[in-house]
C-alpha cells in the first residue's frame, strides 16, 4: 500500500490508535477473565445444595417449596430436606454457623426470645424470618351428618378423658353427642384422628386445649404442663380411633353418623362434597375466614434463614441460593391465592399487604430484630 | 308591708295588661322581663382538666369495662379492646387498683401472674394480638398490645420468673414488671418450712426398709416433727 508522505504520519497515528484498541480489548478480556476467575473464587461454597429443616406439621409445605424450587432453578444440587420436631429442629438450626449447619428451617411456630437468645448464643445472629401463610386444622364430617356444629368446648368435653364436675374431674361417661349438649344429635361421640404428628398436635393445641382454657376450674391450676394434661389427655374407652393422616377421610366416610375427624381444608376440598367441614365455633373454615383469622385453629408458617450463609468470608461461602429459595418462598407465584401451596397444600394466603411486606423483606433480607 | 307591695304592683300592672283584655286587637309578643341566663360553668379548671383526664386515662384500659351477656364472644372471650382480658389470656390476673386522690391524682393497676402458659396459650395470645391489632389500629391499642407483648417476652426468660406487673396510668404512664431469678434466695419462713419437709421426709424414708413389704403407715412418729421455738412458731 503506498502512502503518500503528506498522510504517513495520520496513518501512523491510526495504526498506533487501532493497536491501542487491540491492546485495550485484549487487557479488557485478560481482566473479564481474571475478574471471572476472581468470582469463581469468591464464590466457592462449602456446600453445593441447600440444607432445609422442616417441623413435621410444615413438612408438606416445605416439600412443595422444594419441588417448586429445583423446577424452577437451576440448582448443582438438590436441597437436602430433614423433618424433625420443633425443638430439635430449632437446636439443630442455632447449633451454629457453616457448612455442617442447616439454612433454612420452616416451622408453624414463631422464634419466642428465648430461641432467638439461644441462636445469638451460638453466633446464629442474622437470621431473616418471612411468614409463608397460614394452615389450619378442620373438623369434618360426612356429607349429610346432623352433627355439623361444635364449639371447642363441646369437643373437648366430649372427648377429654376427664370432665368437670363441680369443681372436680371426674370420668367422661358421655356417650352420645346429646349428653354432652341438648342441642346435638343423639348418635355416638366418635373422633377420627391421627395417632401422632403434627395433625394430632394441632388437635390438642388449637381444638381441644383451646375448648379447655376458659373453664373455671381448669383456669385455676396454676401449672402449665399439668393443666395441659387435663385439657389434652382423650378417652381410652374405644371412641378415639387413629390412623394415618391420609387414611382419615376415608375412615370418616366409613365410619358411623355422629364420626368427626380431624383433616385439613385441602382434604375437604379434595373428597368432592363427600365431607363437609363442620362449623366450629360459629365459624365455618373457609379461605376469607382463615385469612381474616375469625377462625380459630389456625397457625402461621414461618421460614427462617440465616443470611450468614449466603455470604462468602475470605471468598468461601456457605452454600448458593438461600436469597433465591427465600425470595421464591414468598413470591406470588407460590403464596398467592392462586398460588402453589394454596393449590396443592390448602396454605391460606395472607392478605395483600402482608404479602408484599414479606417480599419486602426477602428482598432486602431483612434481618430479625424482635 | 308586703301587701302594700303587693297591691302597688298590682296598680302598676293592671293599666299595661287590661288594653290587651279589652282591645280585639293583634295580640302582640310579650316583653316579659325575665332572668337572664347564666353562662355554662367554666370547664376549664384544674380540678376539671384532672378530673378528665382521670376518666379518659381509666378509659384506656377499660377499667369500667363490665362483662355483659353482649360482650361474650365465643369461648368465653371478652370484647377486644378489653385490656384486663388480653392480661387474663396472657396469665396475669388484676390483683390491686391504687387509686390517689389529691392535686395530683394516682391510678395504677397491678396485675399477678395467675398461671404459667404452655405453648399453645402462647401461640393463642399472640393469634390474639395478631387479631387485636388488626380490629383496633388506634395508637391506645397499639400501646395495650405492647405491654402485653412486653409482659409476654420478659416471660419467656428462663432464669427469670415475672412476679408482678404494676401498670401506673397517673400522674405519668409507667409500666414496671417485677422479675425475679428462678433460683432467688427464699425466705426465713419459707426456707424453714422447707427444711421441716425435707427432714420429715428424710424421716418416713428412713422408717421404710424396717418396714419392707409393708404399706406406709398412717400415723407419723413423733421425732419426725422439729421443735419449733414460740417466735418461729408465731412466724409460721
Amino acid at each position: 500500500m503506498i502512502v503518500p508522505e503528506t498522510t504517513a504520519p495520520l496513518v501512523i497515528t491510526q495504526r498506533l490508535i487501532s493497536q491501542c484498541k487491540v491492546l485495550a480489548f485484549s487487557a479488557a478480556m485478560a481482566l473479564s477473565v481474571f475478574g471471572a476467575q476472581t468470582t469463581q473464587a469468591q464464590t466457592r461454597t462449602e456446600r453445593e445444595g441447600l440444607w432445609i429443616l422442616a417441623s413435621g406439621s410444615t413438612s408438606h409445605v416445605t416439600r412443595e417449596l422444594i419441588e417448586g424450587f429445583s423446577t424452577s432453578h437451576q440448582l448443582p444440587a438438590r436441597p437436602r430436606l430433614d423433618v424433625l420436631p420443633t425443638p430439635q429442629a430449632l437446636e439443630a438450626f442455632c447449633s451454629g454457623v457453616g457448612g455442617a449447619t442447616p439454612d433454612i428451617f420452616v416451622t408453624s411456630r414463631r422464634a419466642t426470645p428465648a430461641a432467638k437468645e439461644y441462636c445469638r448464643a451460638r453466633g446464629v445472629t442474622e437470621v431473616v424470618e418471612l411468614q409463608i401463610g397460614i394452615g389450619s386444622l378442620v373438623l369434618a364430617a360426612k356429607n349429610g351428618d346432623p352433627l355439623n356444629t361444635l364449639s371447642s368446648e363441646e369437643v373437648w368435653r366430649a372427648l377429654g378423658a376427664e370432665v368437670v364436675r363441680g369443681e372436680e374431674f371426674v370420668p367422661n361417661r358421655a356417650r352420645l353427642w346429646r349428653e354432652v349438649s341438648p342441642a346435638l344429635p343423639n348418635s355416638e361421640i366418635r373422633l377420627v384422628t391421627a395417632a401422632g404428628g403434627s395433625s394430632r398436635a394441632y388437635f390438642e393445641d388449637l381444638v381441644l386445649q383451646s375448648g379447655c382454657r376458659h373453664n373455671p376450674t381448669i383456669r385455676l391450676i396454676f401449672e402449665a404442663g399439668y393443666r395441659r394434661s387435663k385439657c389434652v389427655t382423650m378417652r381410652q374407652d374405644g371412641r378415639i380411633v387413629e390412623r394415618r393422616v391420609e387414611d382419615i377421610p376415608g375412615e370418616i366416610l366409613r365410619a358411623p353418623a355422629g364420626t368427626i375427624g380431624t383433616v385439613t381444608l385441602s382434604q375437604v376440598r379434595a373428597s368432592g362434597g363427600t365431607l363437609v367441614p363442620i362449623k366450629l365455633d360459629e365459624v365455618v373454615p373457609t379461605n376469607a375466614t382463615i385469612a381474616s383469622l375469625d377462625y380459630l385453629p389456625t397457625f402461621n408458617i414461618f421460614l427462617y434463614a440465616k443470611r450468614q450463609h449466603s455470604r462468602a468470608v475470605g471468598g468461601v461461602g456457605v452454600v448458593r441460593g438461600i436469597r433465591e429459595f427465600s425470595a421464591f418462598a414468598v413470591s406470588e407465584q407460590v403464596v398467592g391465592p392462586e398460588g402453589r401451596l394454596a393449590t396443592n397444600t390448602g396454605v391460606v394466603s395472607l392478605p395483600p399487604d402482608d404479602r408484599v411486606k414479606q417480599r419486602r423483606a426477602a428482598a432486602s433480607q431483612t434481618i430479625l430484630t424482635r | 308591708m308586703r301587701f302594700v307591695l303587693i297591691l302597688a304592683t298590682a296598680i302598676l300592672l293592671g293599666p299595661i295588661a287590661a288594653p290587651a283584655q279589652t282591645n280585639n286587637a293583634p295580640a302582640q309578643p310579650r316583653t316579659i322581663p325575665g332572668i337572664p341566663l347564666q353562662d355554662p360553668d367554666a370547664g376549664d379548671s384544674l380540678l376539671d382538666r384532672l378530673d378528665r383526664l382521670w376518666e379518659g386515662t381509666k378509659g384506656l384500659f377499660s377499667m369500667t369495662a363490665t362483662i355483659n351477656a353482649t360482650s361474650q364472644m365465643r369461648g368465653g372471650r371478652q370484647e377486644d379492646n378489653d385490656f384486663r382480658w388480653l392480661m387474663n389470656i396472657a396469665g396475669y390476673k388484676l390483683k390491686e387498683i391504687e387509686s390517689t386522690v389529691g392535686l395530683i391524682p394516682g391510678l395504677g393497676l397491678n396485675f399477678a401472674v395467675a398461671r404459667e402458659l404452655t405453648e399453645a396459650d402462647r401461640d393463642y395470645v399472640e393469634r390474639e394480638l395478631e387479631r387485636h391489632a388488626r380490629r383496633n389500629p388506634g395508637p391506645i391499642s397499639a400501646i395495650q398490645r405492647s405491654i402485653v407483648y412486653g409482659v409476654l417476652e420478659a416471660s419467656d426468660l428462663g432464669k427469670y420468673g415475672i412476679e408482678k406487673v404494676e401498670i401506673d396510668l397517673l400522674p405519668l404512664p409507667k409500666v414496671k414488671i417485677l422479675m425475679t431469678p428462678v433460683d432467688a434466695p427464699l425466705s426465713l419462713e419459707t426456707s424453714r418450712v422447707l427444711r421441716a419437709i425435707e427432714r420429715l421426709n428424710s424421716n418416713i424414708n428412713s422408717l421404710m426398709p424396717r418396714q419392707r413389704g409393708t404399706q406406709l403407715p398412717l400415723w407419723i412418729p413423733e421425732d419426725a416433727f422439729v421443735p419449733v421455738s414460740a417466735p418461729d412458731a408465731r412466724r409460721l
